[in-house]
């Protein structure tokens, strides 16, 4: 009778076996890697944007608050665009005839919006709220990074699920002294954060609370 | 149990088994429905596609989800403003004070707008005429805005033009008309009570003085002749339910759908809520409606018997039924003992003289000025009616007519032929919303702008004006009667704010304008009470109707005369007293039915003076034996792709006379029409679902032992909930079934709209139902009105259920429905026992059209194909004020998170807060004596409970 297995039937056995591991090894560090990766959460995702504004020369260089554009930041969900208006407060007076700036005067003059590209995107089922953020001590650079030294803007931190809920589980590492601390672009946490951040809690109502309830973020 | 339908209608005449029914189904224990309620998935059912197919499809689909999956996050634009207006805050709605007419009446509205489009109307809180509260009419206004098929263009002959070709033919036909002083000009407008309507007519009158204004009435009609005869002079009378102990209502349905509901329904509300069973309502009428539905002591009796009734109440002996003779000393003996207190009011369809007659004896029983009171009438008396402008239009007397927001060619009698005496028109202009009946016939058709895209007034129930403001620029081109009439008074180009500001120029100067505007309420602009003196009537005894089958004509409770039929929300809205969606019915009483062998949804042939018309039957409990009721608002042949087809056309049954009931015929045809009723969609199998009080009474305290207090034995420990305990409670003695709460939670959370296939096999959307339930017999049952929204058990089975914990418990007790974490098992949906969730079947919310998009309200998630979805107590407001007294430092206050559905309810029979706030009006209500959970003995814990509906001693059925 022949031999059904070849000689190196065990050992193709024992390849495969071991592949088959190694590949399944290797498929969840893809999708780890993938689900981690930018081109998923959208780090550094920089658009192109009608007038390449920079943040860098307005808040790093001229040091204009973050409110001076985004102004409904403490009082509604959203921060709020500037509307062309804001941009010819001072650009009526200042570049009046740069190039790059010409966007800027068309929408001005034509009574067109300029059409700007958002870089911190968040699905649809979730809902943010800047107002309370502010209210409660929570700065703009925790989620939006270091935007005052950013030429173009782009996404800095992936907005993911697991971010939002790190900090909803333990938010005294991120809970800033006062107003001026949470518009403050270049704070960092001093030595004593999780003690101050714990009795911020407490002030603010924030401990004893769930925050982590589905429906804080969804509905 | 019952097979065949000849077995079903032959236990129509038996005694039913349950004191409590839903249909007729469960009264004569039908098996199939039976069997139909007790499967495990009712919805299930063949859509038409095989094993193999399926399987491909699933494979499909889950290829594309893992490719749609990859990919970074779109580019998402934000647009911000060039110049933002001076109070915009972005991301927050703003509110707009204005109105939307219905029959000439305004209805009070605060428009919230978000990002320039208005997504939701709210009553306006400012006004007494409406409060918070608004009808599920008003509300529809939104989505006629959005609706795609508005008409968007001006035609000539159906071929598209402009609005400066129409300007250049008016100018021209304006000239013809000035030579003869405008002889054969004639204007055609539904009630209208605009003070600039009133104003550029006065000045049209200067410039044409030959020129008519005819009114027409596609329902009902005006009230002014009746007061005349009563009392000599015009006026608006407003039966003060409010004030009244006792109320008698001949066929005038009150509380039902209409202009009037609201303020109607707030009055009433106002006596009903101090809880003693006041007012007691004396109804007799022919075909169920709201207000029979509330009734103390409700008599069905024919149509073309009230006026004998009428006859009888102001003291004659008219030859009355032993029935009739009951009520009528009921009423009597009711009006004894409550002297000074009573009110009577007949259906505004009943003579002029038996409305007279109601109108004068109302005024003898109540003390002067409480139980009604009389004022200027709201509505403007035309120059002339209907008929007079057909006959002027066939004597060929009509040069150029101009109708504004008015349908006759389908909203009229069918012996009058106005679409050929429209042919005989040389100039004839239609001007509204949508390509309809009379646009297609009509020369030129305007397209006509909406409400909230129009500057325009326009009077309130109590004679108060509201200035509508626009918005949003008209989405199609469209423009206001106020335009069209500034063009036709020469004006070379009209705008649409000038004439309204004049009428207001010397009343209201820029500051109180702008106040006004804000407001919603011209100020000193009510009227004020009159008093009057009834002028002697001899009662006429009134003739006794010939025995045999009479028709009546009612409108549609949900699409009215016809002009909400492009509207889903209005078109799924189940009709209060059948429950039938997306069709009109027959009514037909049990008896009747017996005797015609007709059973529900066979098609009958119904001939009043020699015309005939088909349509499905529907025999309804408490129908007056000998009368048919026809519904209008169907059979539409133009009018947008939702209205056509749908239902039976009544218009051409309708006699041109007026009159309130006919003689007719009523045959079998005996084939089947696909009727589709939710009456026992989602039923709760339990007892003592409604439950019954006397005033001052409580529900017995030993069945009341589970409900807010450890009560049965339980597993499970009790969570505590120590900072809010949001709950609901629902007075069910309050609900007059108006279905406002439903329409408000379909605006207010995105809930689509399905279809009548999809309605038929239980798949409805509506997030709050009400069911309706009948009590006693079969003939002259009780009829309760029950919202069902989520229950928010504490001890939720569906929460059990789940496997992916996509429904989970707040920590303030709501019970949450987490839609990105559903995967479809719909377990909990088989493990609810109220029977409140939804399953998105379909991509509903896809296959709107792009303009549709407009009006969901971005607080909301819009759910996608294959989730869960249910009540969620309106989550969005809760957090939107948690977040705005969070950052203030502050607790939310009792009454500053209101549910859509409370809202809207125009008796406040719904009222939502914080059951841990001992002060909270919820908290209140929760400890009254009749208070009680559904289904409680299932030891759920619901967090929404009801209140046991009041009922005073010798109620009963005549």
């Amino acid at each position: 009778m022949a031999q059904i297995f070849s000689a190196g039937a065990d050992t193709s056995l024992k390849l495969f076996l071991v592949g088959a591991a190694v590949a399944i090894v290797a498929g969840f560090v893809l999708l780890g890697g993938f689900v981690g990766s930018g081109y998923r959460t959208n780090v550094g995702f920089r658009p192109a944007q009608p007038v390449p504004f920079s943040h860098k020369h307005h808040v790093g260089g001229l040091g204009l608050d973050c409110r001076y554009c985004h102004a409904a930041v403490e009082v509604s969900a959203a921060a709020g665009f500037p509307p062309t208006h804001t941009c010819m407060t001072c650009h009526s007076q200042l570049y009046t005839d740069a190039a790059m700036l010409a966007p800027v005067r068309q929408s001005m003059a034509n009574n067109r919006p300029l059409h700007w590209s958002r870089i911190a995107t968040l699905p649809e089922y979730v809902y943010f709220d800047h107002s309370i953020h502010i209210a409660k001590g929570v700065g703009c650079s925790t989620c939006h990074g270091q935007i005052q030294e950013m030429p173009l803007a782009y996404t800095a931190k992936a907005l993911t699920m697991g971010f939002c809920i790190g900090c909803h589980r333990d938010p005294a590492p991120y809970l800033r002294a006062n107003e001026a601390e949470v518009f403050d672009m270049n704070w960092r946490p001093a030595s004593d954060q999780h003690a101050a951040g714990e009795r911020r809690m407490a002030e603010r109502g924030i401990a004893g609370r769930n925050i982590t309830d589905c429906y804080t973020c969804h509905r | 149990m019952v097979d065949t339908p000849a077995d079903r209608l032959g236990n129509l005449a038996r005694q039913g088994g349950r004191r409590f029914w839903r249909g007729l189904e469960e009264w004569i224990d039908d098996k199939a429905a039976q069997d139909w309620l007790a499967a495990e998935f009712p919805a299930a059912f063949d859509e038409g596609i095989g094993r193999r197919q399926l399987l491909k499809i699933m494979a499909a689909s889950v290829a594309m989800t893992g490719l749609s999956g990859c990919g970074p996050a779109p580019e998402i634009p934000a647009v911000p403003y060039v110049t933002q207006p001076v109070d915009y805050i972005p991301g927050m709605p703003r509110w707009f004070a204005t109105a939307i007419p219905f029959d000439g009446y305004a209805q009070p509205v605060l428009a919230e707008c978000h990002a320039g489009r208005p997504t939701r109307l709210d009553g306006n809180s400012l006004h007494p005429m409406s409060g918070v509260n608004i009808a599920a009419f008003t509300q529809a206004a939104v989505q006629q805005l959005y609706d795609p098929e508005r008409s968007s263009a001006v035609t000539f002959r159906g071929r598209i033009t402009t609005w400066d070709v129409f300007a250049a033919a008016l100018q021209e036909e304006r000239h013809r008309l000035l030579k003869g002083g405008g002889k054969g000009l004639r204007i055609l407008t539904g009630p209208q009570s605009s003070p600039t309507f009133l104003r550029q007519m006065t000045a049209l009158r200067g410039i044409f003085p030959e020129m008519r204004w005819h009114g027409h009435w596609s329902v009902g009609g005006s009230r002014s002749e009746a007061s005349y005869k009563a009392f000599g002079r015009v006026l608006q009378v407003t039966p003060r339910l409010d004030r009244a102990v006792v109320a008698v209502s001949l066929e005038d349905d009150i509380l039902g759908p209409g202009p009037l509901q609201i303020s109607a329904a707030r009055r009433w509300a106002g006596q009903r809520r101090k809880g003693q069973g006041f007012p007691l309502l004396f109804v007799a009428e022919s075909t169920p409606t709201l207000t029979g539905a509330m009734a103390h002591r409700r008599i069905a009796t024919a149509s073309g018997r009230i006026p004998l009734l009428a006859a009888a109440l102001s003291g004659l002996r008219p030859q009355l039924t032993p029935a009739e003779a009951a009520w009528v000393q009921a009423v009597q003996q009711a009006v004894k003992d409550n002297p000074g207190g009573a009110v009577v009011s007949a259906g505004v369809h009943q003579p002029a003289d038996v409305q007279a007659s109601c109108m004068a004896q109302a005024h003898r029983w109540g003390e002067p000025g409480r139980t009604v009171s009389y004022s200027e009438p709201v509505v403007i008396e035309p120059d002339a009616g209907f008929a007079e402008l057909v006959a002027d239009m066939r004597a060929g007397q009509v040069r150029t007519l101009l109708m504004f927001d008015v349908n006759p060619v389908y909203a009229t009698s069918g012996v009058v032929d106005f679409a050929g005496a429209l042919a005989r028109v040389p100039f004839s202009a239609h001007a509204a919303g949508i390509y309809d009946e009379t646009a297609a016939l009509s020369q030129w058709h305007l397209p006509m702008a909406h409400p909230l895209e129009s500057w325009s007034d326009c009077r309130a129930a109590d004679g108060s004006v509201t200035i509508l403001q626009p918005l949003i620029a008209p989405l199609r081109q469209g423009r206001t009667i106020h335009q069209i009439l500034d063009g036709l008074a020469g004006q070379p180009d009209p705008d649409a704010f000038t004439p309204v500001r004049a009428t207001w120029q010397s009343k209201l100067e820029e500051r109180a304008w702008r106040q006004a505007l804000e407001d919603g309420r011209a100020p000193d602009t009510a009227f004020a009470e009159v008093a009057v003196a009834p002028r002697p009537m001899s009662p006429s005894a009134g003739a006794a109707p010939p025995p045999g089958t009479e028709v009546v004509f009612r409108p549609d409770p949900s699409i009215w005369d016809g002009r909400f039929a492009n509207c889903t929300w209005l078109q799924e809205l189940p009709k209060p007293a059948s429950k039938v969606v997306w069709d009109n019915i027959v009514a037909v009483s049990p008896a009747m039915g017996r005797k015609l062998q007709v059973d529900t949804g066979q098609v009958v042939e119904v001939e009043v003076e020699g015309r005939q018309l088909r349509g499905p039957a529907w025999i309804l409990p408490g129908q007056a034996a000998e009368t048919v009721t026809l519904f209008f608002g169907y059979g539409r042949q133009r009018g947008g792709s939702i209205s056509e087809g749908l239902g039976y056309d009544a218009y051409p049954l309708l006699p041109a006379r007026p009159g309130a009931s006919w003689a007719g015929r009523i045959t079998r045809i005996g084939e089947n029409h696909h009727l589709v009723s939710t009456q026992l969609h989602h039923a709760i199998d339990g007892q003592d679902l409604v439950r019954i009080v006397a005033p001052g009474e409580g529900i017995d305290d030993a069945a009341e032992t589970t409900v807010g207090h450890p009560g049965l034995p339980t597993l499970y420990p009790r969570y505590p909930y120590p900072g809010h305990a949001w709950g609901m409670v629902i007075d069910n003695d309050l609900c007059i079934g108006c279905n406002a709460c439903v329409i408000a939670c379909q605006a207010e959370n995105n809930i689509p709209s399905v279809g009548k296939d999809q309605v038929a096999v239980s798949r409805e959307m509506h997030w709050l139902r009400i069911d309706r339930y009948y009590e006693g017999d079969l003939d002259h049952p009780y009829t309760h009105f029950q919202p069902v929204p989520c229950m928010h058990c504490e001890n939720a089975p569906c929460e059990l259920g789940c496997p992916v914990n996509a429904t989970v418990h707040s920590p303030e007790g709501v019970n949450e429905m987490i839609y990105n974490r559903c995967i479809g098992t719909r377990t909990c949906a088989t493990y609810c026992p109220y029977k409140v969730r939804r399953f998105n079947y379909y991509f509903f919310t896809r296959q709107a059209a792009p303009l549709e998009w407009a009006h969901r309200n971005p607080e909301v998630t819009v759910r996608a194909r294959g989730v869960m979805e249910k009540c969620t107590y309106c989550i969005q407001r809760i957090a939107k004020a948690r977040i705005v007294a969070d950052r203030e430092g502050r607790a939310i206050a009792d009454g500053a998170v209101q549910t859509a559905c409370q809202n809207a309810c125009p008796t406040s029979a719904i009222v939502f807060g914080n059951l841990n706030d001992s002060q909270s009006a919820v908290a209140g209500r929760r400890g009254s004596r009749r208070n009680y959970g559904l289904l409680d003995q299932l030891n759920t814990w619901p967090r929404t409970t009801y209140l046991a509906r009041i009922r005073r001693k010798g109620a009963g059925e005549a």
